[in-house]
């Protein structure tokens, strides 16, 4: 009964949500997925849907301000499951005094349940054409945008969809973004910045290439707010490890503008420190902010996306 | 190292050029012009950088990470670009020295050195006197004389004139060429080798003739410096020998002996057949007179060597005669009726001579049948017409019948008295004639086809009275001995020095063809095709073999030449080689210096373009 009252009391909470971004909450069994635009063609969706079926994503340890609801947290909370007895500290809730055993003691104590939770889950897509540049990169991307939309749907979380091109905007299905047209981007860290996301607690998760001119410290500092950021790179093979060549020119995706290079060795050595330095930052600062960070290749399986997703403690085994 | 091109200047200063096998342009000299045409790589060089795609394009995310490899390229036009690029430079400028270095372009080292033109009497009495021969004095000589700077063209006049050493060769070639040189002509056709050399030289100078007889030098005194090297010997020889088929099992050697000398000399003669002696006898040869002598021997299967007494030309004091020749003929003949019997007589009395039935088999055929054919490939058809009516024909008389060609078969035959009634008109007068009448009735034509003859006898042969004349036994003789020349094989085993030796043997069709000439049993040359004659073989036993163990022919070759024997004329005289007035040769080497800097610039310049294409791209 008390169950049943959660779920409509969270069922009005996200109702409030919902009118904002109309994502159906339907419980995720494996069985009921139901996606709009479903006649797009989307190779991996089966498998996909599988992985989701078996992993679950990781929450944080802290919260900030997840909503009232059915998974319980690691903190103590205000549901009705008791977890321990401690003592009454000023500002406890006087409602949680445990009067028995006052009686019994003379030593005011306060009674502990456990905290039951809604997460919040923003999963923001870059849908600029740089992560067009090969059709694996882009269907790795989808593949990691559909995942984490049904292990947050498998939490009934709260989750958003946001695709981050010219503009944030707010998707309704992970399906869009394959009939959506890359818009071009300079750098979004502004674009975060003054979208209200950005401020919010909750999971971020920040699917990108991250190969615009930005500081990954900035970037941590943005989502200062979020509960948990999970930054997840997605690099093509020749951006992640280019082999030595002949006379190329290179040519950037979102502006067409160019350079003439060789690819000798002395240039892959010299791309290659500046990229590590790009992933160091970017692990470190998210390590430091209690996030996770990972870079998939364009052109690996997707057992070794989600080994990798596993190493980097996004998602945990269920 | 000599160069392709070399110019003579005479004394006047004048100049003409020989072996011309190059191309000059200015002061450059360019010794195989057409690999000027590897300049075409140039274009294509040019091509290929104005029109290829240079730069591989790839799209990626993060050009700002690329940004510290940036290659700066050159700015401005297209045209303003070629000319930046150094690579491009450096590769257009190895291309074009490449096909400079194919071309062979050269600037010639040039040296004046003297050239000399040289005729050696290439007869065999330049070998008399052995030790002291003119031979051996005319290399001391020339050896001697050469100066190591000096150029020579040396030429020995045989029957043929053969140049031994050079053009323009140097005293080590000089040196080599002599002591390989062996005079064995039977005679100095001097003319023919003033006329070659005359062409190696120029203005005044004169050519310098090393001989052992001064005397046949005289008619060419302007342009021959003769240098006579011989001194009396006195001399004898074997002129002439030969062996003939007298009877089956029995042959009959022949031979002449000369002396060359003042007086009377006795010399031993003797035979020999397989080391073992048949024949001697002492003779007593007089001068001025040829002496000749005979034996039988009945080894007719067997070479049979003639020798004299040895004395300081050894090459006129032996004989080699192989086993006599034999060819048969197979003569068929039909349709003479009763006057078959004169053809039967006329044939048995030419030797060798084998009738048959079967026109098949027969190599000669008399026929009057106008269609006839054979299986077998007939050498020689004399067609005769059938008997026509007395008013269908004329009749031609002793002297009104002319001979249109010296043939063997008609020579030296004199028809007076012979009746020779013909059919006019009966053949058409596109065979080749040998007898006719006044120019109109074609009395006696010759038709032919491959080796097959026919021969077309217009002759009513039961109104004539040729059989009955003198000159009937000697046609039928000569038609004969004219099959028997056709019939494959040598005719004779024995032929002097200088005489063409006409094989016509038939190899083995079966087998490969690979002929070798054995001489005295050494190999002396190798053939693909057999000759159909051998000319200039010097004296000795020669075979033929084909795949080396089928012999196909066996001869030999004998010096036989009284003149050259006769070492009595031969005479001495000196000569001022110091007025010889040689030419002066300005002599072309190639500048290796050139050479070396065009491969060495070549190699840099293709390493600049590697080193400078790395760098930029």
């Amino acid at each position: 009964m008390r169950a049943l009252v959660l779920r409509l009391l969270r069922a009005h909470l996200s109702q409030s949500r919902t009118d904002e971004n109309i994502i159906p909450r339907a419980t995720f069994d494996g069985t009921d997925l139901t996606l709009q635009n479903t006649n797009l063609t989307y190779t991996n969706r089966n498998l996909i849907e599988g992985y989701a079926r078996k992993y679950d994503i990781l929450l944080p340890e802290r919260h900030k301000s997840f909503l009232i609801g059915e998974l319980s947290g690691k903190r103590a909370g205000s549901s009705i499951e008791y977890q321990d007895r401690r003592d009454y500290v000023p500002g406890d809730d006087i409602r949680h005094i445990d009067w028995r055993a006052f009686a019994r003691t003379d030593r005011l104590s306060v009674k502990l349940y456990r905290e039951e939770i809604c997460p919040v889950l923003d999963i923001i897509v870059d849908t600029s054409l740089s992560m067009c540049v090969t059709s694996e990169k882009s269907l790795r991307r989808m593949d990691l945008f559909y995942l984490f939309y049904l292990l947050g749907r498998k939490i009934n979380a709260v989750t958003s969809l946001f695709n981050l091109g010219q503009n944030l905007q707010r998707l309704l299905s992970p399906m869009d973004i394959t009939s959506m047209s890359d818009i071009r981007q300079d750098t979004p860290i502004p674009l975060l910045k003054s979208s209200g996301i950005a401020r919010k607690s909750g999971i971020k998760i920040i699917i990108s290439d991250f190969m615009f001119p930005f500081s990954p410290e900035e970037l941590i500092a943005t989502f200062r707010a979020a509960d948990r950021l999970i930054l997840i790179q997605i690099l093509s093979s020749f951006e992640d490890d280019p082999e030595e060549g002949g006379f190329v020119r290179l040519v950037e995706a979102e502006n067409d503008e160019y350079l003439d290079i060789a690819l000798n060795k002395a240039t892959i050595d010299g791309y290659r420190i500046r990229l590590k330095k790009l992933k160091d930052d970017l692990d470190r600062q998210t390590r430091v902010a209690q996030g996770a960070y990972t870079c998939i290749r364009d052109l690996d399986s997707l057992d070794l996306m989600i080994e990798k997703l596993l190493r980097a403690k996004v998602i945990n085994v269920k | 190292m000599p160069y392709a091109s070399e110019f003579v200047t005479n004394s006047l200063g004048n100049s003409s050029r020989f072996l011309i096998s190059s191309f000059s342009f200015f002061i450059f000299h360019f010794s195989s012009p057409w690999g000027l045409l590897a300049l075409l790589s140039v274009p294509i060089i040019l091509f290929l950088h104005f029109f290829r795609e240079r730069r591989m394009i790839r799209k990626i995310g993060g050009l700002h990470l690329w940004e510290f490899a940036s290659i700066k390229l050159p700015s401005g036009r297209r045209f303003d670009k070629l000319i930046k690029n150094l690579p491009l430079l450096f590769q257009l400028l190895a291309a074009i020295l490449l096909s400079l270095l194919i071309a062979g372009l050269d600037i010639p080292q040039t040296g004046k050195t003297r050239h000399y033109t040289i005729i050696l009497d290439d007869s065999l009495s330049m070998q008399a006197a052995k030790e002291n021969s003119p031979v051996i004095k005319a290399k001391k000589l020339a050896l001697d004389w050469a100066d190591k700077k000096d150029r020579f063209t040396v030429i020995a006049s045989g029957l043929e004139p053969r140049v031994i050493a050079g053009p323009f060769a140097s005293s080590d070639e000089l040196a080599a060429a002599l002591d390989k040189w062996e005079p064995q002509s039977p005679r100095c056709e001097l003319d023919k080798a003033v006329n070659l050399a005359s062409k190696f030289v120029t203005g005044e100078e004169k050519i310098l003739f090393i001989t052992d007889d001064a005397i046949q030098a005289e008619p060419f005194d302007k342009i021959l410096a003769t240098c006579a090297l011989g001194s009396p010997v006195s001399n004898s020889c074997i002129s002439l020998a030969d062996r003939v088929r007298i009877y089956p099992g029995k042959d009959k050697v022949f031979v002449s002996l000369q002396v060359f000398d003042d007086k009377e000399k006795e010399i031993a003669v003797s035979a020999r057949i397989q080391n073992q002696i048949i024949f001697q006898e002492k003779v007593n040869l007089v001068p001025d007179k040829v002496h000749s002598l005979s034996f039988e021997t009945d080894g007719v299967e067997e070479t049979l060597e003639i020798f004299i007494t040895d004395d300081d030309l050894s090459a006129d004091n032996s004989v080699i005669l192989p086993p006599v020749i034999i060819k048969p003929v197979y003569v068929n003949f039909s349709g003479f009726g009763d006057f078959s019997d004169y053809f039967k007589k006329a044939l048995l009395s030419v030797p060798y001579t084998i009738l048959v039935e079967e026109p098949d088999r027969a190599h000669l055929v008399f026929t009057t049948q106008k269609d006839f054919t054979s299986k077998n490939a007939n050498l020689r058809i004399y067609l005769f017409p059938e008997a026509a009516e007395p008013e269908n024909s004329a009749l031609a008389q002793g002297r009104d019948i002319v001979f249109e060609l010296a043939n063997p078969l008609t020579e030296n035959l004199s028809f007076d008295g012979v009746l020779w009634p013909y059919v006019p008109l009966q053949f058409t007068p596109v065979e080749l004639p040998l007898i006719s009448h006044q120019n109109q009735p074609l009395l006696f034509l010759e038709s032919q086809k491959d080796i097959l003859k026919t021969f077309h006898v217009n002759l009513l042969w039961d109104r004539t009275n040729i059989y009955r004349h003198p000159a009937w036994p000697t046609l039928v003789f000569s038609i004969v001995e004219e099959c028997r020349e056709v019939i494959p094989g040598l005719n004779r085993s024995s032929f002097r020095v200088g005489e063409d030796i006409a094989l016509g043997v038939e190899p083995d069709p079966k087998r490969k063809k690979s002929f070798s000439l054995v001489k005295d049993k050494e190999p002396f040359a190798e053939y693909e095709e057999i000759p159909a004659v051998l000319s200039e073989l010097n004296g000795g036993r020669y075979e033929i073999f084909q795949e080396k163990d089928l012999l196909l022919a066996s001869f030999s070759v004998n010096f036989f030449s009284p003149d050259e024997s006769n070492l009595m004329s031969l005479n001495s005289r000196k000569v001022d080689l110091t007025k010889l007035l040689p030419a002066t040769l300005v002599q072309a080497r190639r500048n290796m210096l050139l050479h070396y800097a065009l491969l060495i610039s070549i190699l840099v310049f293709t390493g600049l373009s590697w080193v400078y294409h790395e760098l930029y791209h």
